[in-house]
């Protein structure tokens, strides 16, 4: 019996180590659009949807508390990033008070909710694990044409959803982990050490129109500020125009655009 | 070996011990009444105003993602039928708040705030006003008993206790698995004591107490009953003791009591209203066979039998639109089908579910020729099927009927590659 349960602690020891080591490494995920091209022809301007964000600080009890001020701060900074990449890379942003407006007006609350959530409902094929390489930069998932309100309604082309969730132990939490590092290390020689802040950051960029999910990136980071959120931003895909300045071949509007699979996928209602 | 051994003994004593620890908390809350004196210590006000603060923010986050259902007629209903079975001194002022949310779960809630929220797929499935009643009854219970306080109380000397046994059992989290299960049971002790303070509720609202065990029933027959976490309401082990016991509390308790509450057309009225957007959740939430159940249930309430195929060949022809999506909900729904029911069988079924979907439009344009919606689903069908020529007639039938239609932009980019394509056909 000892044995038996000695053995399940090891596997999970084994389980810890692997899942601390992974932990420990920063990934880019970056998805794009299979048409990104011909889609971003008629996409000039962008509403920035106000970030959700939500750091919660990780106590001994099961009290956790939200960070409120932090969040704000996030909420300010990366509404700012977006906007300066935004521009950088040759799209217009929109200027469209998108918070008030959802005060006033549930059913545009409402149409944005249903954008985040079918965007979390498009990460399971979207992030699936048994995607290829070639897979991931070549996708068609569309989060449901409910963002059509929020494009009508703010008169951008396109919206960009970003969703940063982070946390950081209390001294408490901390404590215990040092505790159970100092057993293992006792036990195994080797003391698994696990962050003390961590924070995932995502970024959609969704076509205002198709709803389609032109591209997308996941950030993850054992740091709680802007940078993860700087880092993902950095694969943002640049504006139609830039690429018709380097190729005359492909224009806007009523041009010929010699690009397949430009159907519309749809998943929406 | 031995050393080893030493410690998991004196772990699993010292598990047992700060479990046992966890299980004694919050006996000295009391349940709120007329002249209730609650003496709390100021740690419980902590947490009391602390848990008033997480529901009132939950409620903000609610009502700012547009989850909140503002029909006011709905609402005024639902709150007066609530009031109607609290008591006397929870129906002063603001005390309880009723709220209906969009969300296609049979479930309702109680928060600490007194705060009681009932989901649109509640109100969709329940089949009468003392079936409603019940549900109300029972969440009136939650609140008036303090179970969001106990079991908070509980839980956190459990997760403390859990937490001090993980340390020694080497951060594996293995403690927290008998700490979870804690926290179930004793959350089935306080639903348990719900059903049985929400019947003498509804005894004094006047409500037949024989349709109390009705509504769990209901639950019963419903498909996604066994599969949803989290709720009151999803449990088939769990609802069948229910119905037994309150058939027997009614039984033995209620002998002799005269119902004498009458059913309102309200009832009828609101379920109705609310039908259409249960199948639109369902549908966006990609619960094909979930909206086929909910449409063939409103058949016998609900008079626009137009709408209601329109809705059957939404849900047919997202079904070929998203195999893989159908195969997921079969999966979730039915695991005994999944081998056969999988995400070839639903694209080798495709022309076939097109096929139904387009019969069910052409069946709702015959019932309502005025139905712009129909046209919408036979023009992307259409396009989805590469019949461009009647997807454009479709589409433009549309937008015809329909002057202001949520998505136009969406319509009118379809229209605009339907004539790109058709003119680099003519062009070829």
């Amino acid at each position: 019996m000892i044995e038996r349960i000695t053995k399940v602690i090891i596997s999970f020891l084994a389980i810890s180590a692997l899942i601390t080591t992974g932990c420990a490494t920063t990934t880019t995920n970056v998805r794009q659009h299979s048409t990104l091209e011909s889609q971003l022809i008629d996409v000039d301007s962008v509403l920035v949807v106000t970030p959700a964000v939500t750091i919660e600080k990780i106590n001994f009890s099961d009290q956790n508390e939200r960070m409120t001020e932090l969040e704000n701060d996030l909420k300010q900074q990366l509404i700012t990033l977006a906007n300066e990449k935004l521009t950088e890379k040759g799209f217009e942003v929109v200027k469209f008070d998108i918070e008030k407006a959802i005060e006033e007006d549930e059913q545009l609350a409402y149409a944005v909710t249903q954008a985040r959530e079918g965007f979390q409902e498009a990460k399971k094929t979207l992030y699936d694990s048994s995607l290829t390489q070639q897979q991931m930069q070549n996708f068609k998932v569309s989060v449901g044409t409910a963002v059509n309100i929020v494009s009508e309604k703010s008169g951008a082309d396109a919206v960009l959803l970003l969703h940063y969730s982070g946390q950081r132990k209390s001294g408490g939490s901390v404590a215990k982990d040092i505790a159970v590092g100092v057993l293992v290390g006792l036990l195994t020689g080797y003391a698994p050490v696990s962050s003390f802040e961590a924070s995932i950051v995502e970024a959609a960029f969704i076509d205002g129109v198709t709803g389609d999910v032109l591209w997308s990136n996941i950030y993850n980071s054992q740091a709680l500020n802007i940078q993860p959120a700087k880092l993902l931003m950095d694969s943002f895909p640049q504006d139609i125009d830039s690429i018709t300045q380097a190729a005359p071949g492909v224009k806007k509007e009523g041009a010929t655009v010699n690009v397949t699979g430009e159907d519309i996928e749809q998943t929406a209602l | 070996m031995s050393f080893f051994s030493e410690i998991l003994k004196n772990t699993a004593a010292l598990f047992a011990l700060c479990l046992l620890a966890g299980c004694t908390g919050a006996t000295h809350i009391k349940a709120l009444s007329k002249d209730s004196n609650n003496n709390y210590s100021e740690s419980d006000k902590l947490l009391i105003a602390s848990l008033k603060k997480q529901s009132d923010d939950l409620h903000i986050e609610l009502k700012k993602r547009g989850l909140i259902y503002s029909d006011k007629e709905s609402n005024e209903y639902i709150s007066s039928l609530g009031r109607n079975l609290a008591p006397e001194f929870m129906t002063g002022g603001n005390v309880l708040k009723f709220y209906i949310i969009k969300d296609a779960t049979a479930n309702a809630m109680a928060l600490p705030n007194n705060n009681i929220y009932l989901n649109i797929g509640l109100l969709a499935v329940v089949e009468s006003e003392a079936q409603l009643a019940t549900i109300l009854a029972h969440e009136i219970s939650h609140v008036i008993q303090q179970h969001s306080l106990k079991s908070r109380l509980n839980r956190q000397e459990t997760i403390l206790a859990a937490n001090i046994a993980d340390i020694f059992l080497l951060g594996t989290g293995l403690s927290y698995l008998p700490a979870i299960s804690n926290i179930s049971s004793f959350s089935r002790e306080q639903e348990k004591d719900a059903d049985l303070l929400g019947l003498k509720h509804l005894r004094n609202a006047g409500y037949d107490l024989n349709q109390a065990p009705d509504v769990f029933k209901v639950f019963q027959t419903l498909p996604e009953v066994t599969t949803i976490e989290g709720s009151a309401y999803s449990s088939h082990p769990q609802n069948k003791q229910r119905i037994e016991l309150i058939e027997k509390v009614v039984n033995e308790q209620y002998t002799g009591y005269n119902p004498h509450h009458k059913e309102s057309e309200a009832f009828t009225k609101i379920r109705k209203k609310v039908v259409e957007t249960h199948v639109k959740i369902r549908l966006h939430n990609n619960q094909y066979e979930l909206a086929l159940n909910t449409l063939d249930k409103a058949e016998a309430y609900y008079s626009k039998a137009a709408l209601i195929q329109f809705y059957r060949a939404e849900a047919f022809r997202l079904k070929a639109d998203n195999p893989r999506k159908a195969a997921e909900e079969i999966k979730w729904l039915y695991p005994e089908f999944q081998e056969t029911k999988n995400i070839e069988y639903f694209i080798k079924n495709k022309p076939a579910n097109y096929q139904k979907a387009e019969s069910l439009y052409n069946d709702a344009i015959k019932m309502n020729p005025n139905l712009s919606l129909s046209y919408r689903g036979n023009g992307l069908l259409n396009y989805s099927n590469n019949n461009y020529t009647a997807a454009l007639s479709n589409l433009n039938k549309y937008l015809e009927l329909n002057k202001k239609p949520e998505d136009s932009l969406y319509i009118k980019r379809l229209i605009r590659n339907i004539n790109r394509k058709l003119g680099s056909k003519h062009n070829d």
